[in-house]
């Protein structure tokens, strides 16, 4: 068993390969053991290893295609205090190894091999850390970028040229998850002359008697991890993914003869809805992503359960949010409240956000004193998402 | 016994060129899960619309929508046997009603956020949004305070007529490469027939937001003025945005014609609110049959944009009434086609190619297909020679030709003139806004 591997079934026909990189420790960045010299801004990440391990986990315990299932999963992590990595359901523990350069590109080479076991595999291509991009060109930084002070890029992946490496691969669907907030280094792959880092495969076109290959990349592009990356948390777009994956993003087009799925355009739809969301995003709300082109339709993953649903609960009038304590029932039963304990001291008249499984609720925001009570009923909660507004009136 | 669900999204557009609004896309799911609903259904825009009808059992709904900016609109209702039942969808938080048709395609931030008074840190990255700033974190000396970040307009300038070989790759990227400040000087020579012409106020203004509109003749000034009176209109037209350091030479996609050959206003936002997200200039055009799918194209929601595309497909490929529209159109329907099966369009898109010699969009968009249905050495030759052709018709009006363009040349890693010609794309594209539709060319750059 290759040592990136932390998750390995043997799977006649088409499967699914999934690579995993999460990159948090920079020994040559600021904050690192040995800091190059022009470091250019960039730091220390605690988010990208806890993103990268529980997308493998969500990937494990919950992914499911029965016409591709799960393969295989590697992973990479580079974290300021290694731990091994336990498989949810082998419970088998695996020492990860670093994200380094050297280990990517060899990592990506064995995902490649798996990717042309059968032309109908699928393959997911994840990774959180720091990115450089200028125009088409992105370089994936590895933990030891800027350990090579003549170029820096060494520690770097090209991911142009991945994709484009990635056409002679015989698996005909192609995912790519790439969570790379970006600070100051705008210049540094045209300064290389538009080498953005290693080629761990050559580019080349794809051969005629392969079936097309459907690629969709999805791009967080969050600028600037000093002012937007979460500490000791999953990334922002990681958890947009994730809830994405776990309901926000499915959708029942066959109603009660066939079950929920997340398919490539309903997934774009919930990452952008996240991302446009105040209450989940934040001041990065409204982010940009470059404009790709790319988004064939096709399912993703089919939901075991019913799915999950963001729900925000609010006030018509948001200064009542600070005064209100929401409840949420179902039945007639009390499923979740917020209590008045629970407001957010730095923004009081922020709406409640919860997750609830598809069906219907109501919801009631109740008041001290002699306040009339509000109360919304039958409400359906199903995905993308639910805003649930609390009138006076009503 | 069905009953009547009447749809519409409720949200005003100034202008009476878009008087009878737009098409959105919307889902309608019924809470009882024996009926699938009804997906991708295209429903009216706007505040005087007629909602449209659809035919649905009787039962609970949730209607939502997806609008081109990315937000989703939803509401629930309650259909009874027999009954007909209008649902209004409103969106109504456009910063000004004048930029609402830049709020409704994603190029503004609503007027929630876009009127707080929070300073917000400014990352020093290409993909925030800052005009005439130094890259600086927040807090550093230069800052403006809170609410007093009111500049002066940009000083804008039209090139009406640019030079047949003004708009290739090595002439752009020796303008972005040279300057470090913005010469117009330098600029009318290399790309331009004549002298830019500067306009003098944009459109609108609320002294943060300009915005510019063009009709057929040009550039309008406010109130729907003329702008600059009467000027040479060649194949390609460009609008330079200059302020104290930066600048932008931005595609204007015009004239710009409806499916009806109407004439369309073209509108272009210089926005100068400083944000962690979002574009300075933004390109849109007022078509109320394929804005909105430009819209959806430039926020990444594909499959919407293909949704309306489909929906005038017919009048968009029947008649040739805007090369561009139809460019577009091709973009979006081959960027999310998942089967090779023929359609109808694809013969179009060789028209592309081979009728509009000006724009290297549908050499892009015919090479683009042929690689991916190539069965033979011969049809793969064939798509190189597009692409070929493509780079020597210069830079495409659609920042997706040049990612398409990009990729099409790397497929090619043997062939030296492909190679070359890929160097000079790809650094071009450094110095593009890959958000925005239509190719907006950063000038003068960042520091290294």
């Amino acid at each position: 068993m290759s040592r990136f591997l932390v998750h390995d079934v043997p799977v006649i026909g088409p499967g699914t390969h999934v690579l995993i990189i999460g990159v948090g420790r920079y020994p040559h960045l600021i904050g690192g053991d040995t800091p190059c010299q022009n470091p250019d801004g960039m730091g220390q990440l605690s988010s990208p290893p806890i993103s990268a391990r529980e997308l493998a986990n969500w990937f494990i315990t919950s992914y499911n295609d029965p016409a591709k299932t799960l393969a295989s999963v590697a992973l990479l992590l580079s974290e300021a205090d290694p731990q091994p990595f336990q498989n949810p359901k082998t419970n088998a523990s695996f020492a990860v190894e670093d994200a380094t350069a050297d280990n990517a590109e060899a990592a990506i080479r064995e995902w490649k091999d798996r990717a042309d076991s059968d032309p109908g595999n699928r393959v997911f291509f994840y990774f959180c850390g720091h990115g450089v991009s200028e125009g088409e060109d992105m370089a994936l930084l590895t933990s030891d970028f800027c350990s090579d002070n003549y170029n820096p890029l060494q520690g770097a992946i090209d991911l142009r040229r991945l994709r484009g490496g990635l056409k002679t691969a015989k698996a005909s669907e192609q995912v790519f998850f790439i969570d790379a907030c970006r600070v100051n280094s705008d210049v540094l792959i045209s300064n290389s002359d538009g080498v953005a880092g290693r080629v761990p495969l050559l580019p080349g076109r794809r051969p005629v008697e392969l079936p097309r290959e459907l690629a969709v990349p999805y791009y967080a592009t969050l600028a600037g991890a000093k002012a937007y990356a979460r500490e000791n948390s999953v990334s922002l777009f990681t958890e947009a993914l994730l809830r994405a994956f776990r309901g926000a993003g499915s959708d029942d087009p066959q109603g009660r003869a066939g079950a929920w799925r997340v398919n490539t355009a309903r997934l774009q739809e919930a990452i952008d809805h996240f991302m446009k969301e105040p209450v989940f995003a934040g001041e990065i709300v409204g982010v940009q992503v470059p404009v790709t082109g790319q988004l064939p339709v096709f399912v993703l993953h089919y939901l075991h359960d019913p799915p999950e649903v963001p729900v925000y609960v609010g006030c018509d009038v948001a200064d009542d949010n600070a005064l209100a304590e929401f409840v949420c029932l179902q039945g007639g039963a009390e499923r979740a409240r917020r209590a008045l304990a629970e407001v957010d001291p730095e923004n009081p008249q922020r709406e409640w956000s919860l997750p609830l499984k598809f069906g219907d609720y109501d919801f009631r925001a109740e008041f001290a004193g002699d306040g009339i009570p509000r109360v919304i009923e039958d409400f359906q909660v199903r995905p993308v998402s639910k805003r649930v507004e609390l009138r006076a009136d009503s | 016994v069905s009953a009547g669900l009447h749809l519409r999204v409720n949200l005003s557009f100034r202008g009476e060129d878009l008087a009878a609004g737009t098409t959105v896309v919307a889902n309608v799911y019924p809470a009882n899960r024996d009926w699938g609903g009804l997906r991708d259904i295209l429903i009216p825009a706007g505040d005087m619309v007629e909602p449209t009808r659809f035919e649905v059992p009787a039962g609970r709904y949730v209607v939502e929508v997806v609008m081109p900016s990315g937000k989703l609109l939803s509401q629930q209702t309650k259909v009874d046997d027999g009954q007909e039942v209008t649902l209004d969808i409103d969106d109504w938080d456009s910063p000004r009603e004048s930029h609402s048709w830049q709020y409704f395609s994603g190029n503004l931030e609503s007027g929630t956020v876009y009127r707080s008074p929070l300073v917000i840190p400014r990352p020093r990255s290409s993909s925030s949004r800052y005009f005439d700033r130094p890259a600086a974190d927040v807090g550093v000396p230069g800052e403006p305070a809170p609410g007093d970040e009111r500049l002066v307009a940009p000083a804008t300038y039209w090139i009406p007529d640019s030079r047949t070989d003004g708009w290739s790759f090595a002439r752009l990227n020796q303008l972005s490469r040279d300057m470090t400040r913005v010469d117009l000087r330098q600029i009318g020579a290399l790309i331009a027939e004549g002298e830019p012409i500067p306009i003098p106020q944009p459109t609108e203004s609320d002294g943060t937001s300009h915005l510019y509109r063009f009709d057929e003749r040009g550039p309008l000034g406010p109130m729907g003025s003329p702008g600059v009176g009467h000027h040479q209109i060649g194949a390609r037209q460009f609008l330079v945005v200059t302020g104290a350091t930066d600048g932008y030479l931005v595609t204007l996609p015009s004239p710009w014609r409806d499916v009806h050959y109407r004439d369309v206003l073209v509108e272009v936002l210089v926005n100068a609110r400083q944000s962690p997200t979002g574009s300075p200039v933004g390109v849109t055009v007022r078509d109320r049959a394929m804005g909105a799918g430009l819209g959806y194209l430039a926020s990444g929601a594909l499959s919407a944009a293909g949704r309306v595309f489909e929906d005038v497909e017919q009048m968009l490929y029947s008649k040739v009434t805007n090369p561009l529209a139809a460019a577009a159109g091709a973009y979006v329907l081959l960027g999310t086609e998942s089967d090779p099966s023929p359609k109808p369009w694809h013969d179009w898109v060789w028209n592309l190619r081979s009728w509009f010699g000006w724009m290297s969009d549908g050499s892009i968009l015919w090479a683009a297909h042929t690689l991916r249905t190539a069965e033979t050495n011969a049809q793969i030759d064939e798509a190189r020679a597009a692409l070929v052709e493509a780079y020597q018709r210069g830079v495409p009006f659609y920042t997706l030709g040049l990612s398409w363009l990009i990729d099409g040349l790397s497929d090619f890693p043997e062939d030296d003139e492909c190679q070359a010609m890929l160097k000079e794309v790809q650094r071009l594209s450094w110095r593009v806004d890959t958000r925005q539709p239509f190719v907006v060319l950063g000038l003068t750059g960042r520091p290294s």
